[in-house]
């Protein structure tokens, strides 16, 4: 018999009480539990950063977190950068320097991006590379993804002067 | 779908004394879970097999980085890796172990694995760990008959193995406050600069005079012992005028001092060289440094 717990977490905003296994994780309760399914399962261990959510407003991998620590805690995936029908910048940025290949290290890619716009909004390339240095794309399109995260930054900001203007 | 994680029960105590009783209780079946970066990783890949986690992360004491009355620092044991590398304090009162902390996997695995897991879990390859011997750290060891404090080099008792006991918990890790003039690198080297394990990590720390003669050194080794080990004979070489011969004496020694093991990541007698290497690089590199702290 698999134990079971009743978690409370709001995922991208909206509350949860959910019940979990106590060894399901993170990724799974994400995945399977509320079909949250733009986080991707890669290596299971880690490596892969296939799987990085924000869970306090931190980068991690929710393969390694049980979903039982997510009590009370708040998790942002994918599926929240989007405002309706408005990108995060983050997502705009990787239109528009075309940094998708295959697509499927791009959700994690985008949480790492936007883990560190959130604490850095105006970070250097080397600051840029190294906050997704956990995030392995197998297309290599490192170049454009890295272009991505710098432009996205540089649009937060003018974003943010458009709107101080109007 | 990844593979199931075989334990049967999972506490989340919040204060110091329910986390005792728990690990009492539980005994060996019982593993403390402080990040889970590695624990989990070993009991689905490598067969650790555990009954229980004991999650320390909710107990507010074992958290946090504060002041001791003697002017050192007290890192709670919960305090994740990236706090450790990013905080103002750390950085100012031992700049080589946020610099040591910061080499430590990804952004995603800093923000999860905490200082007193990386230290418990006892890896002979840690980068955190040769950091915190030339600090003169010490551990702060909880169980129900009180604390007792452990000098980080005699924590360490072989891979994977610490003096700490059944019924016990790493509760923080304490540094003193460094002397003035006190520099300090942390290099590790592996063939990637993200996501690896040192294939040796040498930390170094020179209390330097007015005269930029060397008072005190301390040299840490990782990746080459079964445990991470102080070069005591390349610290030696170290005192008093630093110069080219003398670099290059404490490089030798440290060397002879190595005991590496041949494995997966590099051979012996490759990481013996690297040792000679890197002790070289990481004192030119804490002679370049300003010293920070006051």
């Amino acid at each position: 018999m698999v134990k079971k717990r009743e978690i409370a977490v709001s995922v991208n905003g909206a509350r949860y009480a959910i019940e979990v296994r106590i060894n399901d994780t993170l990724l799974d309760v994400l995945r399977d539990g509320l079909g949250l399914t733009g986080t991707k399962e890669g290596c299971a261990a880690g490596d892969c950063g296939a799987c990085t959510v924000l869970l306090g407003g931190k980068a991690v991998n929710a393969c390694l977190v049980l979903a039982v620590e997510a009590d009370g805690a708040g998790v942002m995936t994918v599926e929240g950068l989007a405002q309706g029908e408005e990108l995060d910048p983050v997502q705009q940025g990787f239109v528009q320097e075309g940094a998708v290949q295959c697509g499927f290290c791009t959700p994690g890619m985008l949480m790492s991006a936007k883990g560190l716009l959130r604490e850095n909004p105006c970070p250097t390339e080397t600051e840029v590379r190294r906050a997704i240095a956990g995030n392995l794309c197998r297309c290599t399109g490192y170049v454009r993804i890295v272009r991505a995260i710098m432009s996205a930054s540089a649009s937060a900001v003018s974003g943010h002067d458009l709107r101080g203007e109007r | 779908m990844q593979k199931y994680l075989p334990f049967r029960d999972y506490f989340a105590p919040r204060t110091q004394e329910e986390a005792l009783q728990l690990v009492r209780e539980q005994g060996p079946a019982g593993r403390v879970l402080a990040g889970g970066t590695d624990l989990l990783i070993a009991m689905r890949e490598k067969g650790l097999h555990a009954e229980c986690l004991i999650n320390i992360k909710r107990i507010a004491d074992l958290g946090g980085i504060g002041s001791l009355p003697d002017g050192g620092l007290r890192i709670g044991a919960t305090t994740t890796l990236y706090e450790v590398e990013t905080s103002a304090a750390v950085r100012r009162a031992s700049s080589v172990l946020s610099e040591a902390a910061g080499t430590i996997g990804s952004v995603q695995i800093r923000n999860l694995g905490t200082i007193g897991g990386n230290v418990a879990n006892a890896s002979p390859a840690a980068d955190t760990t040769p950091a915190l011997l030339v600090l003169d750290a010490e551990m702060e060891i909880l169980s129900a008959s009180g604390t007792r404090i452990v000098a980080a080099e005699r924590f360490f008792t072989g891979p994977g193995k610490t003096v700490m006991e059944q019924g016990e918990i790493l509760a923080a890790i304490r540094i003193p406050p460094s002397a003035p003039g006190t520099r300090t690198a942390y290099i590790k080297f592996g063939p990637r600069q993200a996501m690896d394990i040192a294939v040796v990590g040498v930390a170094v720390a020179l209390k330097l005079d007015g005269d930029g003669s060397c008072r005190d050194a301390r040299v840490a080794l990782g990746a080459v012992a079964p445990t991470p080990m102080r070069a005591r004979r390349a610290e030696v070489a170290l005192i008093g005028a630093i110069d080219e011969r003398s670099v290059e004496k404490a490089a030798e020694e440290a060397c002879g001092e190595a005991k590496p093991i041949s494995d997966v990541r590099a051979s012996g007698s490759y990481r013996r060289h690297l040792v000679g290497i890197l002790l070289k690089r990481a004192v030119k590199l804490a002679l370049a440094r300003e010293h920070a702290a006051a």
